[in-house]
């Protein structure tokens, strides 16, 4: 009986301790503590972090097949060489969505390691974003910790230039157009073979455009028996950022660098003939109705009805986008145009050329990374042999080949099988066709455009405009920011409305004067000095 | 091996191991059952639950929907009721295209409204004019290159859609193909101005992704297995998460209520159907969800508990084993000892059955044998305390234990003896003289036991005398009132219930068992004085030891006792007697005349043993002691005491060197005895044994053993041979030999000399002569 009662208890006890571990497995929780960096580390000790946080648009190439950057192939590479997992967040919407949510995550004070923005155009300017420690200051990290980096900024003064802010900082690791060539991509873009049906010269003069205009618009260049042609289309930014047409009268829109001097396009006279041509342009329906009311879905709409004759557009987004969509149209052909000039054999003082950094697609360090050396070592990788290769064009063997020394991008770029228009293909893989924290080579965008009239493209656009007057990518220091925007936004809204109003004729063009006696009153005067004292610490950089 | 045989061996089903077993299991059984039974009350609390989460799950999903439309129908109300749309729309045809791209800006606040809306138009219908937050085109270029239904044409959907009265309409998800890929939208159209029936002037468009929805439908769990469907009040399927809308048609019969679930088999897989209506606006929001998944967490929890009972179940069973199998042994193990190596008798139904068998037939047994035992108790003991009483016991040899069996215990160690003498016995039947004697000493035994209880034994001595062994706690005065009283009692009683008369004679009170029989001495000798005292009267030894003295003590059974010790040569025991014939005499303070009396009284005792000595031996003795001179002249009385032990000791040292050829001499004697008188007619062994003073019997087989022939046999014999030698005498006749040795007449001679000669008398005459 005793050994009964024995055995009996051994069996519960082992029950018991059974039931006890079963229950315990589950709590296997544990509390790191992490420890705040003060000191700088050794260089040679610094390794890649072991997981990052990154905010960033998604572009539209690459949203097309990736859900966040993770998909992209150039970041899957870098994974596996560096063993750094990124969690990216991406704002979502386009434009002023990605301004709002930006803001807001600015304001909400819980910051992702890294922040890829326009850190050179966010309110009060990147020198206050350093000061109020949203990001920090990189000019002795990337001397330290991003030795790529490094080298190509003291090769190309004038990039490192673009790169500093007037109080010396450097506050990003920069996206760099590598060559001339990237700088270009705008311009106006003719229905080359409507030109042909009738007959018609490529237009260089605005005179000349007007007659071309009218023709398409008289002549029924689609061959569909109706008066449905839409001779041009160009949106109001573009003719306030950039300058088609406008550029033709020796000025731009915006803020312009008169030989040193400060000057706002818009209140000058020559503004009144440009909104005067745009105006009875308008009114004899050359120019689209509804060009202020226009999003890029239904520029598509209106390309693919085969009814728009001309446009402002990209080489790539515009020449090279149409024609694939276009592809089952038996005529139809685009070529760019020269910027047009007043006289003939002159040339427009202004047209779209980017800068080698404009500060887009930059990414800033935030002040709450706790191990910023490794971060830059991590964002270094992109401007390395290695890491330029990987986002200019992607994963040898799968997206380029190397013949004859030159990264060529294979079939499943140039030719997708699954259908994809070469931007989106690229998107798949790398950044350079819209810009990342990278060098973009050349190489990429000489096969990116592979049309002849998209080459052809760059070149007219290169030639035929002047580009002297164009502003540097100058910073205003936070109070002259703080000044600036609060002039700029009220008096932009009154310029965007007036200017559609005048090309419209809802507002009578002999209103020109109390439009720039408006301005004047919104203190134009004084944003331009603002520019003007930016302009001049920029030029004595 | 040994289990299995045992198993064997007792039959099928029917043994104490198996019913151990059966009883710990059924102990077992219990909480299993109990068990199962709270387990499948669970169980269907379970999938009750789960369904039930399901059916909740699938009412949050609904609500939320729910909410977005109602997010959307908001926003759709709130564009219809803008007073700037409005009168955009009463003068759509007049107003100037820039009112219209005034008016987008208005449109784009809306978009920050709601999140879940992606798109939503105006269109005016006179003025043919569609307007988005971003863009103003026409009717044609929007449905033909910015969203082309798929399914419907460009008429259809202007004749369907945008013109006409409708109110908050939604049209079930259709495939609408874009420049930026395909999307299956819902859309909602509400013609404008809101409320207007007839004079419809444009329409509000809101383009709901079904995409998104999709999204939010996916955080339902284990949608992904199923589907979900919705449907509008006329049972068409607003949107489904799945391409195959065949199944709803299967299943919108069977949606009667608000809301329920059922299971439904549907490809071949089970299939969890629930629903739940709205009541907004009657649409029927239904998932389909595989059984397995959602009663997942059920079976998970259910193959567990499962698979726990069975090893509860296992454990207990080889637990119930072990316990039976350990209560078992004990039993097994008496089993074996009661049945040894042979098959049990009889037929019994298990093991504790032949135990009890067993345990009642030997205490069945036991029973029998006391009774015999005490049947023969009371023999054993009145024959054991006689020869205490004649002190023939060596008390040193004899254990408590041996006492003890035979039904005596002696508490104490103080004796004393009660001679009781019936003068007058019972007088209840008057037939037969034996029986009333036997009564009567029935009763007196009877009534003494109950009296004395365990202090006295009584036994029966003689025809009219019994004797009473006293056993006292100490020899003081109260014990013997104690006595004393007891006695009278009993005489009493006798004497008023039965008529019974008896004396009684008590001892003295002595120590030790050695001294019963000088205590019965003592009771002897005070019951003589009986015939001084007269009957029915109590006659203490104390009383009389110190008589007169004219009188001394010495009873027939004290000189039986006397010769038979001197005869074997036991002298030591003579002494012993002599001694005790003189203290007690002496104590008496006897007068020399009645001393001489004494001595001449154990003189002719000493006489009567001469008489076993031959005749020239006994005048060799008496001269050489020539007591009948000695004697006389003893003046002391320890002079005569020494002079009485030399004769003693002298005999019995004869004795005792005669003890051995005593036999040899005996039978010579007889011999010669038979060869002198054969012709004695009378001779037999009757009167042989009266010639010696010796049992017949005795002195047969005494004769058989030392001549080897028996004594008739051994008589004839002589009378034969002397008969053949007077046969020759031709002279005497046969019948005048026949009495010369000893037969009465010829007849007898003939027929005893035939028997041992095998010839007749004459025949051996004849013989001799030839």
């Amino acid at each position: 009986m005793q050994n009964n009662l024995k055995a009996l208890t051994v069996l519960f006890f082992l029950l018991l301790f059974f039931a006890l571990i079963v229950g315990c497995s589950d709590n296997g929780t544990s509390s790191e503590e992490t420890e705040q960096e003060t000191e700088l580390k050794d260089p040679s000790e610094v390794g890649y972090p072991e997981s990052l946080t990154y905010w960033a648009e998604l572009n539209g190439n690459a949203a097309q097949t990736a859900q966040t950057l993770n998909d992209v192939r150039a970041y899957q590479v870098m994974e596996e060489t560096t063993g750094t997992t990124i969690e990216f967040k991406h704002p979502s919407g386009e434009g002023t969505d990605i301004t709002e949510q930006f803001n807001l995550m600015l304001a909400s004070g819980k910051l992702p390691d890294m922040i890829e923005y326009n850190w050179r155009t966010v309110p009060k300017g990147p020198d206050n974003a350093i000061e109020d420690g949203t990001i920090i200051r990189l000019n002795e990290i990337i001397e330290d910790y991003a030795p790529n980096l490094n080298q190509y900024l003291n090769e190309n003064p004038e990039v490192k230039k673009t790169v500093t802010t007037d109080e010396g900082n450097i506050y990003t690791f920069p996206f760099i157009r590598g060559d001339e060539k990237l700088m270009v991509f705008m311009g106006m873009i003719i229905r080359q073979d409507w030109l042909d049906t009738l007959d018609l010269d490529t237009p260089t003069t605005i005179a000349e455009w007007e007659e071309v205009l009218k023709a398409f618009k008289t002549g029924d260049p689609n061959g569909n028996g109706e008066q449905d042609e839409v001779p041009l289309l160009v949106q109001p930014d573009d003719f306030k950022n950039i300058g088609p047409f406008v550029g033709a009268y020796g000025i731009h829109a915006q803020f312009y660098n008169d030989n040193g001097t400060v000057k706002y396009g818009s209140i000058q006279p020559e503004f009144k003939e440009f909104l005067t041509t745009m105006n009875r342009w308008y009114e004899e329906g050359l120019l689209d109705a509804d060009f202020a009311a226009m999003d890029g879905k239904l520029v598509d709409a209106k390309v693919t009805n085969d009814q728009l004759g001309s446009l402002f557009g990209y080489t790539g987004g515009g020449i090279g986008r149409f024609t694939g969509l276009m592809e089952d149209h038996p005529t139809f052909e685009l070529s760019a145009t020269p910027h047009p000039a007043l006289e003939e054999g002159g040339i427009a003082a202004t047209a779209q050329k980017a800068f080698p950094h404009e500060g887009y697609h930059s990414v800033a360090i935030s002040g709450q990374a706790e191990n910023p050396e490794e971060i830059a070592k991590w964002l270094d990788f992109a401007y390395s042999e290695e890491g330029h290769m990987l986002f200019n064009f992607g994963v040898e063997g799968e997206s380029y080949e190397m013949i004859d020394g030159y990264p060529t991008y294979t079939e499943e770029i140039t030719n997708n099988p699954d259908g994809l228009p070469m931007s989106n293909a690229l998107g798949k893989y790398i950044r350079a066709n819209y810009g990342g924290p990278m060098i973009q080579d050349v190489r990429y965008v000489e096969q990116y455009l592979d049309l002849p009239a998209q080459k052809e493209a760059i070149e007219i656009w290169e030639e035929t405009a002047e580009n002297n007057i164009n502003m540097p990518p100058i910073t205003m220091n936070s109070d002259e920011s703080d000044e600036f925007n609060s002039i700029m936004s009220d008096l932009d809204t009154y310029y965007d409305e007036t200017v559609i109003r005048f090309i419209m004729g809802d507002e009578p063009l002999d209103n020109f004067d109390e439009f720039v006696a408006t301005l004047e009153g919104m203190g134009i005067n004084r944003a331009i000095e603002l520019q003007q004292a930016a302009l001049d610490r920029y030029m004595a950089r | 091996m040994s289990k299995w045989k045992r198993l064997n061996v007792r039959g099928t089903g029917n043994n104490v191991f198996s019913k151990l077993l059966v009883s710990y299991l059924i102990v077992l059984l219990l909480p299993v059952i109990i068990g199962l039974f709270l387990f499948n009350k669970i169980e269907s609390i379970m999938v009750e639950n789960a369904n039930k989460s399901n059916t909740t799950m699938l009412m949050q999903v609904r609500d939320v929907l729910e909410n977005k439309f109602e997010e959307i129908e908001q926003l759709s109300l709130q564009i219809s009721l803008d007073e700037k749309l409005n009168r955009l729309l009463m003068n759509q045809q007049n107003v100037s295209n820039y009112d219209y791209i005034n008016y987008m800006k208005e449109l784009k606040r809306y978009n920050t409204i709601s999140t879940h809306i992606d798109d939503y138009y105006i269109y005016f219908n006179q003025s043919d004019v569609l307007l988005s937050p971003t863009m103003k085109t026409d009717s044609y270029l929007f449905l033909k290159h910015i969203k082309r239904y798929e399914n419907s044409t460009y008429e259809e959907v202007m004749n369907n859609r945008m013109t006409g009265f409708h109110l908050r309409d939604y049209f079930p998800s259709e495939k609408v193909i874009m420049s930026s890929g395909e999307e299956n939208i819902i859309t909602l159209t509400q013609s404008l101005p809101y409320g207007e029936v007839t004079d419809v002037k444009g329409v509000l468009m809101v383009h709901i992704y079904e995409q998104q929805f999709k999204e939010m439908l996916q955080q339902m769990e284990g949608l992904n297995k199923g589907a979900m469907y919705i449907a509008d009040e006329k049972d068409e399927i607003m949107m489904s998460t799945s391409e195959n809308k065949s199944i709803f048609a299967e299943i919108s019969p069977l949606l009667a209520d608000k809301e329920g679930f059922f299971t439904k088999e549907i490809d071949g897989k089970d299939m969890i159907v629930s629903y739940t209506m709205s009541e907004k606006n009657e649409w029927t929001y239904v998932s389909i969800v595989p059984t397995e998944f959602v009663l997942a967490k059920v079976n998970n929890v259910k193959s567990w508990a499962l698979s726990l009972v069975l090893i509860a179940i296992i454990i207990g069973i080889v637990v119930s084993y072990y316990l039976a199998n350990q209560n078992y042994r004990p039993i097994h193990e008496v089993v074996n000892t009661i049945i040894g190596k042979n098959t049990p008798k009889g037929t019994f139904t298990n093991e504790i059955d032949l135990i009890k068998q067993t345990i009642v037939s030997s205490m069945n047994e036991q029973s029998q044998l006391k009774r015999i035992i005490s049947q023969q108790e009371p023999v054993i003991r009145s024959n054991f305390i006689l020869r205490l009483l004649r002190g023939q016991v060596d008390v040193t040899s004899y254990l408590e234990k041996e006492i003890d069996s035979m039904g005596i215990t002696f508490k104490f160690n103080y004796f004393s003896v009660i001679t009781i003498q019936i003068d007058d016995c019972c007088q209840f039947t008057k037939e037969n003289i034996d029986t009333k004697w036997v009564l009567t000493r029935f009763i007196i035994a009877n009534l003494s036991e109950e009296l004395m209880g365990d202090n006295g034994y009584t036994i029966e001595m003689e025809r009219d005398k019994l004797i009473i062994l006293y056993n006292h706690q100490n020899n003081s005065a109260d014990e013997t009132t104690n006595q004393l009283n007891l006695t009278r009692e009993l005489m009493d009683i006798l004497e008023q219930q039965f008529g019974i008369k008896i004396s009684v004679a008590i001892s003295q009170i002595h120590f030790g068992l050695n001294k019963i029989s000088e205590c019965y001495g003592e009771s002897v000798m005070a019951l003589d004085y009986r015939i001084i005292k007269g009957p029915n009267y109590i006659i203490f030894y104390n009383d009389i030891k110190n008589n007169s003295g004219y009188d001394y003590h010495y009873p027939v059974e004290t000189e039986v006792q006397i010769l038979n010790f001197a005869k074997n040569g036991d002298y030591e025991n003579v002494e012993r007697t002599l001694d005790q014939i003189f203290s007690n005499n002496v104590q008496k303070e006897m007068t020399p005349e009645i001393s001489k009396c004494l001595s001449y009284d154990l003189l002719s005792t000493w006489v009567k043993l001469l008489s076993s000595l031959s005749g020239e031996e006994k005048k060799r003795v008496i001269e050489q002691h020539n007591p009948f001179k000695t004697v006389p002249e003893c003046s002391t009385v320890q002079e005569l005491q020494k002079e009485i032990k030399s004769l003693y000791y002298d005999y019995c040292l004869k004795m005792e060197a005669k003890q051995s050829t005593q036999g040899e001499r005996l039978y010579q004697e007889i011999v010669d005895f038979i060869e002198d008188n054969f012709n004695d007619n009378m001779l037999s062994l009757g009167m042989i044994a009266d010639h010696f003073g010796m049992n017949s019997s005795y002195l047969s087989s005494f004769f058989k053993k030392q001549g080897g022939i028996a004594i008739s046999e051994f008589i004839m014999k002589v009378r034969i041979e002397e008969s053949k030698k007077l046969l020759p005498n031709r002279r005497l006749t046969i019948s005048e030999i026949a009495p010369q040795v000893g037969y009465a007449n010829s007849v007898g001679l003939i027929r005893v000399f035939k028997k041992v000669e095998g010839v007749t008398p004459g025949q051996y005459r004849e013989s001799m002569q030839a």
